[in-house]
């Protein structure tokens, strides 16, 4: 080979090794790579609630819908980008809180994460009054540094505390928040075997509690080493962390546990070969989504759930923003 | 190459499904030269049934099975009724659910043991035999009812059980214990006065477990109660002290064995499907009762509720922060979060085979029901969706079928024409809704293959019977020659008044 092709060689090698790397890298972001499912099916199936007259039907469910869509990478197209728009400026209430549906009145702390996260999906946050938003979340504040679900409903818990957090930090409202106090709120779901549950005291740990307390405590900048530990060590006993045991896996727990771990500067531990073995079991071929338990039929939120699992592993490409 | 799969992979459950009628109903295919016909159905499409009964209950094994006899012969068939059956007698027998069966059954064994101190003088088991809350056993006498016009089978205590055929337990049990088999066959004999057999049928006798298990169990744990059923019983009473009645039930003994349980929620919450318009209270049926040492009410405070069970539960489960924030925010759609989903699907007919329509669209989701005020007379008739409208006050996203169009031809309405389909009539005022078009929520074409076997058979007797483009046998009654002898065997769109 003339020295001049052997140089060619080497720097096409060169070229190509370098595509091939950086295809690699990006190959667990594409959908290609997800081959085990049919995500033709998965769209089809989510876009069923375009057929609906009163499309996007309800808070939750236009979640699941432009989540699901985007993660897959879906075109939403402008009418109905604005139908979920719309449906959810309509669910805003007076008080800057939203409901779940047109048959709510009842605002709540719940239902506003999920309508500026949809929002945010859409790159629409600025649809809402983000100082209404602001006040309502102030509203739910108690003593004790929780929050509460709604103003009906008034007493604090983790999760609660959790979506208000979520919806401070999202509309620049983290002032609103007296750090120390909502953290040392927090911490009180800790537990003896490390991780966080949801109950003060009593009871055991789980990935949902860890995950939430762990966000808020790295939101407000007060996620401390002993903590961070205590809530590893427990997350390593489940079956999400790599632990054999023989804990059947859960939907919910294990994208919390993906989450946490990830909160957690932990995402190494994420057991991905576990999470995409899970979610073959929960495919439900005949119309490509996934059911919530091994053996039951799909359903729209627990598609987008296992979408979310999918993407929180590498297999699908997150949408931003990706809590 | 997909094709021949596809056609083999449909011949294969064709066979699956005609092997299973073959085991319920032998006779079915020489019934073409009977004079009379049967055709039978459950009333809802599905019931639900717990898995353990020793903390409290919230559904007991209680199916009803429902029948129409034809005779067949003049231009139009004649109804059999009581006054015209010349002794006639329609039986029943429940096929997978025996008397052996069921008494050795882990759970069902817990309804025998418990089943008396939930209805005191109710006896489980009699003479070896396993019977229903209503009188009724897994075999037995239909009765005719004059109002509703068709043979009843109330409260068989159907139960699902494992057969160990896997294509058959389809269903999750939630305890971790085998699948079991939800979709029961139940056979419907017509027999003369001399006992020979003269028409008979099989139909789908659905019952199944809901999915409150699969919740409660980690609501337990995380609580610091056992993840059993007696840990999710001990916690439930305790969020039930939390509530305005200040009752932690696991704390009421009832018989005095020194255990909390077991309740029957129906004591204080009056319970239409108990077939009760009140509720009795627990003096009244345990005057003897004790509170268990520990509890912080007294029998002071047990009284009976204004809010009926059905009213309480749905309302406490679409409302309640926890069970939003923590367990499912989208629970009001999400129906099979508690009634039966867990791979048996309570909602399975032509409905959800040709449409996007969700239950929450007849019925209205759990925010429109509790809005709409449903729940405050819950079972009543008044809130049951119809063909032309969904449930009192839900206004659904779909169009209903048109009042009184029928293909194509418009029929004045009646009250008992195009109703509320599980009762009411059409055609000339006798057929049931349900006896052409199938059970509820499972009407034909359904999109489980074993739904359609009944109506496709009956309709397969017919010589020749032809169909339109794009419909098939597996369709509602639509052959006229079906029942009468002198009409088209082409199927087509009778007239419903």
């Amino acid at each position: 080979m003339p020295k001049i092709c052997r140089s060619l060689f080497i720097v096409l090698s060169l070229v190509m090794l370098c595509a091939a790397t950086a295809l690699a890298k990006e190959k667990p972001r594409s959908i290609e790579a997800a081959s085990d499912f049919d995500f033709a099916k998965t769209k089809a199936y989510m876009r069923e609630m375009e057929t609906r007259p009163d499309f996007p039907v309800s808070m939750v469910l236009a979640n699941d819908y432009v989540y699901s869509l985007l993660a897959m990478e879906d075109n939403i197209d402008a009418d109905r980008q604005n139908a979920v728009i719309a449906c959810i400026e309509s669910l805003q209430q007076k008080n800057g809180g939203f409901v779940a549906d047109k048959a709510n009145k009842n605002a709540s702390i719940l239902y506003t994460d999920f309508a500026l996260e949809t929002l945010g999906l859409l790159n629409a946050t600025n649809a809402v009054d983000a100082g209404k938003v602001k006040s309502f979340v102030a509203s739910l504040k108690n003593p004790d540094g929780g929050f509460g679900f709604s103003q009906e409903k008034r007493g604090s818990s983790l999760a609660t505390t959790y979506y208000a957090v979520r919806v401070l930090k999202t509309v620049g409202g983290l002032d609103l928040v007296d750090k120390a106090k909502t953290a040392e709120y927090v911490k009180g779901f800790d537990k003896k075997a490390g991780g966080f549950g949801p109950v003060k005291g009593v009871g055991v740990a789980d990935a949902q509690s860890t995950y939430m307390a762990a966000y808020v405590l790295n939101a407000l900048g007060m996620l401390d080493d002993t903590t961070r530990k205590n809530a590893v060590r427990f997350l390593k006993t489940t079956p999400y962390a790599g632990n054999k045991s023989k804990e059947q896996p859960d939907l919910d727990e294990l994208l919390y546990a993906i989450r946490a771990l990830k909160e957690l500067k932990a995402a190494e531990m994420i057991d991905r070969k576990l999470a995409n073995a899970f979610m073959q079991k929960l495919y439900v071929k005949a119309n490509g989504g996934f059911g919530p338990l091994e053996g039951y039929g799909s359903t729209p939120d627990s598609t987008t759930t296992g979408l979310r699992i999918l993407a929180g592993i590498g297999k699908l490409k997150a949408p931003a923003p990706d809590y | 190459m997909k094709s021949i799969k596809k056609k083999f992979i449909a011949l294969t459950a064709t066979l699956a499904a005609a092997a299973l009628v073959a085991t319920a109903a032998p006779l079915l295919a020489s019934q073409s030269a009977s004079t009379y016909k049967v055709i039978a159905w459950n009333d809802l499409g599905m019931h639900c049934a717990c898995p353990t009964f020793g903390g409290f209950l919230l559904l007991p094994p209680f199916n009803t099975v429902k029948a129409q006899v034809f005779k067949y012969g003049t231009n139009d068939p004649v109804l059999i009724t009581s006054a015209n059956a010349a002794g006639m007698t329609v039986t029943y027998s429940m096929v997978e659910n025996t008397d052996a069966i069921l008494q050795a059954d882990p759970y069902f064994s817990q309804w025998i043991s418990y089943s008396p101190k939930l209805f005191p003088g109710f006896a489980p088991v009699v003479g070896g035999k396993v019977m229903g809350l209503a009188g009724n056993g897994i075999a037995g006498t239909m009765t005719y009812d004059s109002t509703l016009l068709d043979w009843t089978a109330v409260g068989i205590p159907a139960y699902p059980v494992t057969t160990g055929d896997p294509t058959k337990d389809i269903m999750i049990d939630p305890l971790g214990g085998p699948n079991r088999d939800p979709f029961l066959t139940t056979n419907v004999y017509v027999k003369d006065s001399t006992g020979k057999i003269v028409a008979q049928t099989s139909t789908v006798t659905p019952v199944a477990f809901g999915g409150c298990c699969s919740c409660h169990l980690k609501l337990a744990a995380a609580n610091g109660y056992p993840s059993t059923p007696a840990g999710s019983f001990a916690y439930l009473g305790k969020m039930h002290g939390q509530n305005s009645s200040k009752i932690d039930i696991s704390m009421i003994d009832p018989d005095g064995d020194g255990v909390g349980g077991p309740i029957r929620c129906s004591w204080c919450h009056w319970d239409p499907a108990m077939g009760e318009n009140a509720a009795p209270g627990l003096a009244a049926v345990w005057p003897n009762y004790t509170i268990l040492p520990g509890a912080t009410f007294t029998k002071a405070d047990v009284k009976v509720s204004q809010y009926s069970f059905s009213d309480v539960l749905h309302r406490f489960h679409t409302q309640d922060p926890l069970v939003l924030s923590t367990y499912d925010p989208n629970i009001a759609n999400n129906c099979y979060d508690c009634h039966p989903g867990n791979n048996v699907n309570c909602y399975r007919g032509s409905h959800k085979v040709k449409t996007a329509i969700w239950c929450v669209d007849c019925h209205g989701n759990l925010n429109q029901r509790v809005a709409a005020g449903q729940l405050t007379q819950p079972w009543k008739t008044s809130t049951l969706p119809s063909c032309t409208s969904p449930a009192l006050g839900i206004k659904s996203a779909f169009a209903c079928h048109a009042t009184s169009v029928v293909g194509g031809t418009t029929y004045p309405a009646t009250p008992t024409l195009f109703g509320k389909f599980i009762n009411s009539r059409g055609h000339k005022g006798s057929p049931k809704c349900q006896t052409c078009h199938g059970e509820a929520h499972a009407e034909a074409p359904s999109s489980m293959t074993l739904d359609n076997v009944q109506l496709s058979t009956q309709q397969g007797t017919v010589a020749g019977a032809t169909y339109p483009t794009g419909k098939n046998s597996t369709y509602a009654l639509g052959v006229c020659k079906f029942c009468h002898p002198n009409k088209t065997s082409t199927w087509g769109v009778p007239p419903h008044m």
